[in-house]
């Protein structure tokens, strides 16, 4: 098992309900899963709590095989991950340092992650951030956030807010890396296409706790190319049937 | 970043009318004051004002004044940094010492004299800085304390994650610090600006001190020599704005985030 979940329960202090009540969840390792439901359903709040950004009320919280400092959260806000006084190289060779990892097996695979991502024009030209667009900004998140070979990556809506081709790109490369790095993911997001194309599993949330659990049958591992998978039957069945999970969902509320 | 050619010529614009403002500003006020004061014009004032920056007292009294603007702004620097974050280190002291900070924030320092007089003595040499230093210092810790309630959590946490450490020492080295470094330089600009006004003010008051640009407007006040005492205004007003514009070059490199 990679993360297993007992009996959950998490109230903020300014709400009357608690957002998470007595969850029960286990992600096996290596494996995907993507969190689907409305928003104030609670999922934010469970990565905030798998991180230890938050502490729960109740219950546990276990990461079995998984080291707390093998852990990556890349956020929906680029700039929440990004320390702004730093260049773009040293924010991406920022956590290694911190690690004392930064050896020269290291910066070469930093090398080939910067030109993946499309960076090496701003790491040469030593730019900050903040001079970066919003999408290079999300590339250098996602390259920040995976520098260290993280055992246990969290997405909170990581791809929200940017345009269908980087979208894509990143999500090729996120494949990628959880694939090379035999990595448990958990995402947090709105999006079908992208829950079903990155995830093994799909978990539904409702406002109070998870209700359904869905297996997603695509075959992964054959299909590289997003346009192409997109119209895959397998695609289109699992979509379709996502879709229709999730309306139940929605109007039980 | 390089700046712009139109910026470029806008900050000589204004250095070409800082000059010609004040000329127009000493003609006004020659115009109307008494003939009997003898009220010097433009062309006199500026002659004179080169003609004191070569004149040993007014060398001297920049230096004595300099002096001491530096002393309280590094003691201001030492006390607000090291406040700050003494009462940042749980809310309950925060709480406890807010409505003494407020309270002290409204009192003008003048105010302080007798009390500072009374344990150092009005002749005290240190008495000016001492004073200068207490405004300065309450600015420093009121824009540090809220450059750290402004900080972003999330990158916090993220530096824990990421950097796979604990310690709160390393993340406030490594985080806090640079987050708070804007907030600190904005509040350092204002509180050099009030500790050259509250040194000047002091030193014409007369107060432990014999010599400083202060001292000397009154000496020159007395005399009516109202040539030199505008001179030393306008030397007061360049070591302001050439103060500002320091800062303002340390803030673009260091606090633009």
């Amino acid at each position: 098992m990679g993360v297993i979940l007992k009996n959950l329960t998490f109230q903020h202090t300014d709400s009357i309900h608690p957002i998470i009540e007595n969850l029960n969840l286990e992600i096996k390792e290596n494996e995907t899963i993507a969190l689907l439901g409305i928003s104030g359903s609670g999922k934010s709040t469970l990565l905030n709590l798998i991180s230890s950004f938050q502490k729960p009320d109740s219950g546990s919280i276990k990461l079995v095989n998984i080291d707390k400092s093998e852990v990556s959260y890349i956020r929906q806000s680029a700039m929440d991950m990004l320390f702004p006084w730093l260049t773009v190289k040293e924010n991406i060779e920022f956590a290694l340092k911190e690690r004392n990892q930064l050896d020269s097996g290291a910066k070469e695979r930093l090398v080939s992650l910067i030109k993946i991502l499309g960076l090496t024009e701003k790491v040469n030209k030593k730019r900050y951030p903040t001079e970066l667009s919003g999408g290079e900004k999300k590339r250098l998140s996602f390259a920040c956030g995976l520098s260290y070979s993280p055992k246990l990556i969290l997405l909170d809506e990581a791809f929200t807010g940017i345009d269908f081709s980087l979208k894509w790109e990143l999500w090729s490369f996120l494949r990628a890396e959880i694939k090379r790095t035999k990595a448990t993911a958990i995402l947090v997001t709105h999006d079908f296409d992208e829950a079903i194309f990155l995830a093994d599993r799909i978990v539904f949330f409702n406002s109070k706790k998870q209700i359904d659990s869905k297996e997603v049958n695509v075959n992964k591992t054959d299909i590289i190319d997003i346009e192409k998978s997109v119209s895959e039957p397998s695609f289109i069945k699992t979509k379709g049937e996502t879709l229709k999970i999730y309306k139940e969902i929605n109007e039980a509320l | 970043m390089k700046p712009s050619k139109s910026k470029i010529k806008i900050f000589f614009l204004g250095l070409f009318m800082l000059p010609l403002f004040l000329a127009v500003l000493f003609s006004l006020l020659k115009l109307w004051s008494p003939a009997l004061l003898k009220f010097p014009n433009a062309i006199e004032i500026y002659a004179d004002f080169f003609i004191s920056l070569t004149d040993n007292s007014v060398l001297e009294a920049i230096s004595s004044t300099a002096r001491l603007v530096l002393i309280s702004s590094l003691v201001s620097i030492i006390l607000g940094i090291l406040f700050s974050f003494l009462l940042n280190l749980n809310k309950w002291i925060w709480s406890i010492f807010e409505p003494t900070l407020d309270f002290l924030r409204s009192i003008p320092v003048t105010f302080f004299i007798p009390a500072f007089a009374v344990i150092l003595g009005i002749s005290s040499p240190n008495i000016i800085w001492i004073l200068a230093a207490i405004p300065s210092s309450l600015l420093i810790i009121v824009n540090v304390l809220h450059g750290i309630k402004q900080q972003n959590l999330n990158r916090l946490h993220q530096y824990y994650l990421i950097s796979g450490k604990k310690s709160k020492i390393s993340a406030f080295i490594k985080v806090t610090f640079f987050e708070v470094l804007p907030y600190f330089i904005a509040g350092f600009k204002i509180s050099l600006s009030y500790a050259i006004v509250i040194v000047t003010v002091l030193e014409y008051m007369q107060m432990g001190n014999e010599t400083g640009l202060g001292t000397l407007v009154y000496n020159e006040m007395e005399q009516l020599n109202y040539k030199r005492v505008y001179s030393i205004i306008i030397i007061v007003g360049l070591i302001g704005y050439i103060l500002n514009q320091l800062i303002g070059r340390i803030s673009q490199k260091y606090g633009r985030f």
